[in-house]
């Protein structure tokens, strides 16, 4: 017994370090106090009131490269975006007291809409998401040259939905974000570079709006970009023909209201967009239904996109956008048009 | 004088080098116990047979023929058994080595999921391509709408969205149809 004495040491120490791994794995350190769920509830409290400066590397479909960006945050919740690279290079965003301007110096257009959503719309987003995503802590990286909480919001409802946040511990700051289906990366944005500004260096509120020479020489509210939301039956009375609700939505998912927009074949009637978000996640689905609609009647040259699933029945033309699973938007097109 | 004491001393009380008190007092004991008196006699007929046997010799001869045999290459040497090379003091150094090696292992592996990329790849494949088209008002109105969510991605749809507003709408080949799925 005694000359085997350290092989019986050993196989302990062996099943006592991987307790130990084990135990590290689903606690691990440097995390701030408190669970998943509570930190991803400050990042969207306390994180949206941080005044900040900083560089982003962002990934969309439709961009070969990832895009660079300079964006800047006030403690009152204001947000510039400045797009640096091509495609969108000189793109703005400016939003300030619930007004949101969008540059486009290709396009020569800058376009105005008022933010939609309440603070009683932004807390019931909150509590769907809380109800149809489970937060996890899987860890800590670097980001940014900082020290973030890694948490995994997965869907109840659809396993390979998955979205991933880089938290500032400190400050509750979203420093980074993924959007997953699977192993596909579906969007992903990153600070590089960050600055929090103390209250002596916060950016002046000048620094949120465009200048006025460009908004006289190019401001434009565009149709569509309205912020006024309608039941469906209101809806109908205002486009001129009976708004189909789906009746069958993918889990989760929440009618948040029915918008009024200039058809998408562009003539001159209008047409409705009903809007469903699950918390994290939104699909919109488009509606036609003029007998004049030449989108109903329409083939577009390029056609697939794995955001969207359209379907024309009797004249009445449906489009599902969305981050949906497609065949959760071909489901729900067909309950429309049903 | 209890059984305890007594049965301590019974055996010095059977070679009798007891002094003179102690043996009488053992020997009063053993007249009224019954269980003494018993040990007594177990022990008595033990050193009988150590008496008996004790003394016994191997036989002649033996140590010669085991020689002989050992001489004459009859004797096979037995092989050890695999594992004992696991009691051999190298390994067993190592054996201790790798339980500290293990602990170590515990205690600063790294936690983090190796799925979780640190850096962007710009090279990762990217779903949701914009498409032309009519689509493209469609995702445009669709990615402002989904700037507003409480963990929505505001740069990357904010982007969507410009993008999609950057593609030519392209609304052609008007054909009526009955029923008709476009993607």
């Amino acid at each position: 017994m005694e000359r085997s004495a350290p092989w019986v040491a050993f196989g302990v120490c062996v099943l006592a370090a991987g307790g130990v791994w084990l135990y590290r794995a689903g606690h691990p350190s440097g995390v701030s106090g408190g669970d998943a769920r509570e930190i991803v509830q400050e990042a969207w409290t306390r994180g949206r009131r941080v005044a900040l400066s900083g560089e982003q590397l962002t990934s969309v479909g439709g961009a070969k490269e990832p895009l660079k960006t300079h964006v800047l945050y006030s403690r009152s919740g204001s947000m510039r975006i400045e797009y640096q690279t091509e495609p969108l290079k000189g793109v703005t965003i400016w939003e300030n007291g619930g007004r949101t301007y969008r540059y486009n110096p290709r396009m020569k257009r800058l376009t105005v809409a008022q933010r939609r959503s309440t603070p009683e719309d932004q807390a019931r987003q909150e509590r769907q998401l809380l109800e149809n995503y489970t937060p996890k802590i899987v860890g800590t990286a670097l980001i940014a040259d900082r020290k973030a909480t890694v948490i995994e919001l997965r869907s109840k409802n659809h396993a390979d939905r998955l979205k991933r946040v880089w938290i500032d511990p400190q400050t509750s700051v979203v420093l980074g974000s993924e959007d997953l289906e699977g192993h596909t990366l579906l969007r992903s944005t990153k600070f590089t570079r960050v600055e929090f500004l103390p209250s002596g260096k916060e950016p002046a509120e000048s620094e949120f709006q465009p200048s006025d020479d460009l908004v006289a020489k190019y401001g434009t509210a565009r149709p569509g970009d309205t912020s006024t939301r309608f039941e469906p039956e209101q809806l109908s009375k205002l486009v001129g023909f009976t708004v189909r609700e789906p009746k069958s939505v993918p889990k989760g998912y929440v009618l948040q209201g029915a918008y009024q927009l200039p058809c998408l074949c562009g003539k001159r009637h209008q047409a409705a967009r009903l809007e469903y978000s699950d918390g994290l996640n939104t699909l919109s689905l488009f509606e036609c239904g003029h007998p004049e609609c030449t989108a109903a009647v329409t083939r577009p040259k390029k056609a697939r996109s794995p955001l969207a699933f359209s379907l024309i029945k009797d004249h009445f033309y449906f489009l599902a956008v969305g981050d949906a699973p497609r065949e959760d938007m071909e489901k729900i097109v067909r309950s429309a048009a049903e | 004088m209890d059984c305890t004491r007594v049965r301590d001393l019974l055996a010095d009380y059977s070679v009798r080098i007891l002094d003179g008190r102690t043996h009488q007092l053992v020997e009063g004991h053993l007249q009224l116990c019954a269980d003494c008196k018993e040990e007594l006699r177990v022990m008595d007929s033990v050193m009988l047979l150590v008496e008996e046997h004790g003394t016994l010799a191997p036989p002649p001869g033996l140590f010669n023929a085991v020689r002989n045999q050992i001489e004459a290459g009859q004797v096979t040497r037995q092989r050890p058994a695999w594992w004992a090379i696991f009691l051999t003091t190298p390994a067993r150094v190592a054996a201790m080595g790798m339980a500290m090696g293990a602990v170590a292992l515990g205690l600063l592996m790294p936690t983090t999921p190796t799925s979780l990329p640190t850096t962007l790849d710009p090279h990762l494949p990217i779903a949701g391509q914009v498409a032309s088209g009519e689509l493209s008002s469609s995702i445009r109105q669709h990615a402002m709408a989904a700037t507003e969510g409480p963990l929505a991605d505001r740069v990357a749809w904010e982007a969507m969205a410009q993008i999609a507003a950057q593609q030519p709408d392209e609304n052609v080949d008007k054909k009526p149809g009955k029923e008709r799925r476009v993607e």
